[in-house]
């Protein structure tokens, strides 16, 4: 996972920039329930993070233990 | 031109470029398409349509109302839009196929009966495993090969189900269908088309060892037309929900996982026709009209991703992210049209998906949360796999010893449809008006709320953030991965001994005797290059029709043919 400062530094500016704009939706009566939990501050950031995180790894996890064989593998199957 | 049927127009355009000579023969395409464009939005008035009589059937080959025209439409344009992107090709095959493919698929769409809608069905598979056959790569062959034997089977279960529906209720009409025995083996039928885990692998399979230009059309044609299909005949069927979104979430994490650039882009076909598939689970005007919606959009941006990864492998020789990487600087124009296809198919604000996605997801949610949810996460993914890893590792990506070598440059011709295709995607997502009017919405959708716009780039940056902080995860290694066409491909040996070489015998022994009989007409033809023996030889081997025939699919898919009609035969006594 990458540590560079300037990354960590414009992913907390993307946490709070998108904190604001929730609570102003909030604030003015915009704001409306698209899915339970819409309504929370920074509902959809940690919904991408959350989802982002497991997609990656159930497709990294299921693909290494599961899934992958040799790039050759059905020709190889084929010539049996 | 007002009652000319259009998949006529492109079928006497597939024979004029079969004759044509090579240098007008690529103008072919454009122009045939571009006519049933025209024809289709000024000389074809709504609710009009065409009758013939074919045996005791009343045939409709075409009946133009709101929902059908739009998916014509788009077929039409993604044909210009393809046939300028073929500009280079020199293959007379391709282009003729080319041309019978968008014949059927619009036949398809457009006809007004299940008798017309199945002979389209037919050509359009035969049509579209050309473009596989002739693909070029390493496993073209193969890949043909099995897409014709999938479709094949899917073709007979679909006709199957047309001919138990007729017996039972005496319609041919395509309209919503009550929830029996023939009208789930028409449903298995197009299941397959629309590639329905587990009957799906055809499509990761074939599409990437397509032609570079024959992809740009079967990204749109195939699925598409069968999602048609299943709006007009099984819209409201609830079962299409959960079956919507497990494709939607099954194709997205396939994509994450897939390190060829076209495999990709096949795999999240599949989780875009979810979306649709989701849709359609639920009742009512309002979920056709976001499926038509999001149908019209996804032809347009799929159609320009496949446009952008071809350039790619064109230029480059290779589709695999393994060998590419820094691209950007040498092809800037590809990255910047890709981009817009990627940002379109994300729902990024001002780009096509964003005036069509959130009108499926908002249906679904009105039935379901929790799947409306599923939906939400297969959007993440798709931003992270079309619109992150992709164009990183291809076009960015770790600095690699040896640059990637451009072996051609991309024709002009490429660029202009690709050029045609984003000016779309970027006007229906600026103007959402103007697709909804095209759709005929009777109440046009505000899509450009404030919260609707916080929430996805909200979604689409975390997205972007968490693949920047774990994109070492995603890199990609050279490896195949299992999915359901294991099953068959692994079952190739026994099929080939018992099924396929006893079947194929006769074809075989045909080829033989063409092969001889054109050796002899060669011989006695005065002048060895023409008359008789060029009809019927080419520099002394069999026609390509002949050698077509005795090609080893052909074997599979009539062996397919007889084991579906027989337990189609089977069924119907069982029920009667």
């Amino acid at each position: 996972m990458t540590k560079n400062p300037q990354f960590v530094t414009l992913a907390i500016l993307a946490v709070v920039i998108t904190g604001i704009a929730d609570g102003i939706l909030i604030v003015s009566g915009k704001e409306a329930a698209e899915v339970v939990g819409g309504t929370w501050v920074e509902f959809w950031a940690i919904f991408a993070t959350v989802w982002n995180l497991v997609i990656i790894a159930f497709a990294k996890s299921a693909g290494d233990r599961l899934l992958h064989r040799s790039p050759d593998y059905y020709n190889e199957a084929n010539d049996e | 031109m007002s009652d000319f049927p259009p998949s006529l127009v492109l079928l006497i355009g597939a024979i004029v470029a079969a004759v044509a000579p090579a240098r007008i023969r690529a103008f072919v395409p454009i122009i045939a398409f571009g006519f049933v464009f025209v024809q289709l939005e000024w000389f074809l008035e709504l609710h009009s349509e065409l009758e013939w009589r074919w045996l005791s059937f009343v045939v409709y080959p075409y009946h133009i109302d709101t929902f059908n025209q739009p998916f014509a439409d788009i077929f039409a344009f993604l044909g210009i839009a393809g046939g300028l992107y073929a500009l280079h090709v020199k293959d007379r095959g391709q282009h003729v196929a080319v041309l019978l493919y968008g014949a059927s698929a619009i036949g398809v769409v457009l006809a007004g009966d299940l008798i017309a809608v199945i002979i389209s069905w037919e050509i359009m598979a035969v049509a579209s495993a050309y473009l596989v056959l002739s693909g070029g790569q390493r496993d073209s062959r193969g890949a043909g090969a099995r897409y014709l034997m999938v479709h094949l089977i899917g073709g007979s279960l679909f006709l199957g189900g047309i001919l138990w529906h007729i017996a039972a209720t005496g319609s041919t009409e395509i309209t919503d269908f009550h929830n029996g025995p023939a009208e789930w083996m028409m449903f298995l039928g197009i299941a397959i088309n629309v590639a329905v885990p587990p009957m799906h692998a055809w499509l990761p399979d074939a599409y990437p060892n397509a032609s570079v230009t024959g992809m740009v059309f079967m990204s749109g044609f195939t699925t598409k037309s069968a999602v048609y299909i299943l709006a007009r005949g099984f819209h409201g069927w609830e079962v299409l929900i959960p079956i919507g979104v497990f494709m939607a979430l099954y194709g997205m994490v396939y994509a994450v996982m897939a390190t060829d650039i076209r495999k990709l882009l096949a795999y999240h076909i599949i989780s875009q026709v979810g979306f649709m598939v989701a849709g359609l689970g639920v009742a009512g005007e309002e979920a056709l009209e976001s499926v038509a919606a999001h149908a019209f959009t996804h032809v347009a941006y799929k159609g320009l991703l496949v446009m952008g990864v071809g350039a790619v492998l064109y230029a480059t020789g290779t589709s695999k992210m393994t060998e590419l990487g820094g691209l950007a600087r040498r092809m800037p124009w590809v990255l910047v049209l890709y981009m817009v296809g990627a940002l379109s198919i994300s729902a990024f604000p001002l780009f096509a998906g964003f005036v069509s996605k959130p009108l499926v997801i908002g249906v679904v949610k009105g039935e379901s949360e929790f799947f409306a949810f599923a939906l939400y996460i297969a959007s993440v993914g798709t931003f992270l796999h079309t619109g992150l890893k992709l164009p990183y590792f291809t076009f960015f990506g770790p600095a690699r010893a040896k640059p990637v070598e451009i072996i051609r440059k991309i024709p002009p011709g490429m660029y202009i449809g690709m050029t045609a295709l984003a000016v779309l995607c970027i006007g229906v997502g600026l103007f959402p008006s103007w697709l909804y009017h095209q759709l005929h919405f009777d109440v046009h959708p505000h899509a450009y709320s404030v919260p609707n716009i916080v929430h996805t780039l909200e979604l689409l940056a975390f997205t972007a953030i968490g693949f920047w902080a774990l994109r070492t995860w995603l890199r990609p290694h050279d490896y195949t991965f299992l999915d359901t066409d294991w099953f068959y491909r692994k079952a190739g040996k026994p099929v080939r001994i018992f099924i396929q070489q006893p079947l194929e015998w006769p074809f075989t022994q045909a080829a033989r005797l063409a092969t001889r009989v054109a050796n002899f007409a060669g011989r006695i033809s005065l002048t060895p290059e023409s008359g008789w023996s060029r009809l019927l030889s080419l520099g002394g081997e069999p026609s390509t029709v002949i050698s077509l025939l005795g090609r080893p699919p052909l074997g599979a898919a009539v062996a397919a043919m007889f084991v579906t009609f027989a337990a189609i035969v089977l069924l119907a006594a069982v029920f009667d």
